[in-house]
């Protein structure tokens, strides 16, 4: 048994997929009284999450590992 | 002996005899963005040293993550990043080291699997690989400075005994 160890908690935490996801494409109103900018995301932006950018970061590792295990 | 190792513990209050703000850890960290903190440790894991002293640790049998987060916690005993930081750039340390490792074809153990995978024998196997190529390392040294100094000193000729001239017998041989 291993003591506790954040990092083996944060590695195994960190869902790239749930964090990175896929953009989602917003349904635009096309009417003359439609918001324009959507509300619930006010101001916030995925790239201003650190956890974000920390995910992408790994990911690209990860796909740097997985070139070098296929080759 | 539990008697004796109870007094290592640090007594109560022992935090406020210093100054507020003497220790590296309460002033403000050099680096307190995430994107700063893995930069500093991209430069640093990225030289020659480093990773050869890593890949020798990785291949003794030391879990990936341990060697994670100690390097995370004494950066930030010396206030170079905070310690949320250290927790966010903790994955990506542990990515980088396991690249490290594949990249440079060693069996490491990552400690993310709940059974630890390198056994005892197995480290010893390295000490010991890593002993002999540190043997050979200092024999391969010592017959470089053997070989050196026959090049470098100067070749002494051995002294030619002089021939005695022939005297020339033939009746147009020169007289003198």
């Amino acid at each position: 048994m291993r003591g506790f160890n954040p990092a083996i908690v944060a590695h195994l935490n960190l869902d790239l997929d749930k964090i990175i996801g896929e953009e989602k494409t917003q349904n635009k109103n096309t009417g003359l009284l439609a918001p324009r900018k959507n509300m619930m995301n006010k101001g916030q932006n995925k790239i201003d999450n650190p956890l974000y950018r920390v995910a992408n970061h790994v990911k690209i590792l990860r796909d740097k590992r997985n070139e070098l295990k296929d080759a | 002996m539990l008697r004796d190792q109870s007094f290592d513990a640090p007594i109560p209050g022992m935090s406020m005899t210093a100054e507020l703000g003497a220790r590296p850890w309460q002033s403000p960290p050099k680096y307190s963005t995430v994107d700063d903190a893995i930069e500093y440790y991209l430069d640093r894991m990225s030289s020659e040293e480093f990773l050869d002293q890593l890949t020798d640790v990785m291949e003794m049998g030391v879990p990936v993550t341990s060697i994670a987060n100690t390097m995370q916690l004494g950066n930030v005993m010396e206030g170079i990043h905070s310690v949320d930081v250290g927790m966010l750039v903790l994955p990506v340390l542990v990515e980088m080291m396991m690249l490290v490792g594949d990249s440079a074809g060693i069996e490491y153990d990552s400690g993310l699997s709940k059974e630890a995978p390198m056994n005892e024998k197995r480290t010893r196997n390295t000490l010991v690989a890593k002993t002999a190529r540190k043997l050979q390392m200092q024999l391969n040294e010592q017959e470089d400075k053997e070989d050196k100094p026959m090049v470098d000193e100067p070749i002494e000729m051995e002294e030619q005994e002089e021939m005695p001239e022939e005297k020339p017998k033939g009746l147009m041989g020169r007289r003198k």
